[in-house]
């Protein structure tokens, strides 16, 4: 038994850096915000990027066999990229978390909530980094590739924006602006994953090792990248109607949430095949 | 200096005590085993016009568990420190440690680790620290009936086999290859295995291995 669960670390590589992105979008939204009372709503609203990405944290955990000795994670920072992750992440969540309580207080000093919503966003970006890193094992061919940190991050990067838009309809900051570039973002995003992904499964008929291939392990991989890329195109489109200004705000909502399902479920399939891709030197 | 094991293939049989007396000193049951005999097996035969037969078939096993590598994938992985390396040289989890992530048992490129069901944290072989600690070899070694396999530091390993250890390999078919792991494992080549560099061979008890 490996130990591995793939289904809760697909949840925790879809969710988490999603979240993370998402949170630096209302992050920018909320050092820009002019209006108090724009401001002080957004404030609220961090509890969502916030609690998507502790859920993605918490699924992670839900495959150690012994969680009791977890505290003996931090003795391995430096050394083990998996160490750097849990580190990044517990900082990126105290710091969120931290700062969201705290935003409660009345008269919440600006002075106080940007810096501190700017080493969050910097804790959130080596959270994303030493995520895409956690798995360069040398040892494992199709995991110790550039691929691998460039296939989390483009897909974070089409994810995170698709979710920071339900988020502003929910604060009720519509900028029109940031919207576009939310949608712009993501399509770019989409289009360069989609290319990255594609690249990644033809170089698998390179990778090899003395008894397996490694487009034997997910032969199904085309196909997978194909509906990332429809799943993907569909949550754009759906967000880019949600910007139209004749729709009521239950419709912009609607949309947006359509949208974000649409992202994730599209990522989390991607995610699924990277786990169905281990195979190490040996045999 | 590095502690490893001896193995020679021109003489192991694929008899398992090894496996089964590593299984019986360790308490496992039928899921668990820290050593495993891989069958390997490759080539053909052909029927000529005259109606002989004619083969190029070959044939060999490998005694494997852990290497206890000099540049070990599990140690390098491992986010508590749980997978060492002891004072003797050999690679084990401390169970106090050990979160049971698995990380371990993806990056090791001859499946030695695995996470215990019941314990629900890596284990592996560990050497059999206590009796080598006690000036003893491990179980496998006293079991085997063909004397293929040995255990110690690498200049004992080159006193007790003078003839045998400047030969010896630390990589045949289907192991990785040596610069992977720079595992501590010296292997006697038979011919057969010789045979199989050419890459046409394959694993014939893969279910029997759980891979």
């Amino acid at each position: 038994m490996s130990g591995f669960d793939s289904f809760s670390l697909a949840l925790f590589t879809t969710l988490a850096p999603a979240g993370v992105v998402a949170f630096i979008v209302l992050a920018l939204v909320r050092l820009t915000c002019r209006n108090h009372d724009e401001a002080v709503r957004v404030d609220r609203i961090i509890a969502l990027p916030f609690a998507v990405t502790l859920i993605g944290f918490i699924a992670s955990a839900t495959h150690l066999g012994t969680p009791a000795n977890a505290l003996h994670v931090f003795s391995g920072v430096g050394t083990s990229p998996l160490s750097n992750e849990v580190l990044a992440a517990v900082i990126f969540l105290f710091l969120v978390g931290a700062y969201w309580m705290s935003a409660f207080k009345v008269n919440f000093p600006d002075c106080l909530a940007r810096p501190w919503l700017t080493v969050a966003c910097a804790a959130g970006l080596a959270l994303i980094a030493c995520t895409s890193l956690a798995y360069s094992a040398r040892t494992v061919p199709t995991w110790d590739t550039p691929y691998t940190p460039a296939n989390l991050i483009l897909a974070a990067c089409l994810a995170g924006p698709v979710l920071a838009l339900p988020f502003l309809a929910l604060a009720r900051v519509r900028r029109r602006s940031i919207e576009r570039a939310l949608v712009v973002g993501a399509a770019t995003a989409l289009v360069l994953g989609t290319a990255s992904l594609a690249m990644q499964n033809d170089d698998l008929a390179t990778i090899a090792n003395n008894e397996v291939s490694a487009l034997s392990l997910a032969p199904h991989y085309g196909l997978i990248i194909v509906a990332y890329a429809v799943l993907g195109a569909l949550a754009v489109a759906a967000a880019g109607a949600s910007l139209g200004r004749a729709l009521a705000p239950r419709g912009v909502l609607a949309l947006r949430i359509i949208a974000t399902i649409l992202a994730l479920s599209g990522v989390f399939l991607v995610r699924t095949v990277f786990y169905a891709l281990h195979m190490t030197v040996g045999f | 200096m590095p502690r490893g094991f001896f193995f020679d293939n021109t003489r192991c049989t694929g008899c398992r005590t090894c496996a089964l007396a590593c299984k019986d000193f360790h308490d496992h049951g039928p899921e668990q085993a820290f050593r495993r005999v891989i069958d390997y097996e490759g080539g053909s035969w052909k029927v000529a016009d005259d109606g002989t037969v004619a083969t190029d078939a070959y044939g060999y096993h490998i005694s494997l568990s852990c290497n206890h590598c000099t540049s070990a994938a599990c140690t390098k992985v491992c986010p508590t420190g749980a997978m060492h390396r002891d004072t003797m040289g050999l690679v084990w989890p401390d169970m106090n440690r050990c979160i049971g992530c698995g990380y371990c048992t993806m990056a090791c490129p001859y499946h030695a680790p695995a996470i215990d069901q019941e314990l629900k944290r890596s284990s592996k072989c560990d050497g059999c620290h206590q009796r080598v600690a006690a000036g003893q070899t491990p179980i496998c070694v006293e079991a085997c009936p063909l004397r293929a396999l040995d255990f110690g530091t690498t200049g004992e390993l080159a006193e007790r086999h003078p003839h045998d250890f400047d030969r010896c390999t630390r990589s045949i078919m289907p192991l990785p290859p040596k610069e992977a792991t720079t595992p501590n494992l010296f292997v006697l080549a038979s011919p057969a295995a010789r045979r199989a560099e050419a890459g046409d061979g394959r694993i014939a008890n893969r279910e029997e291995l759980g891979l």
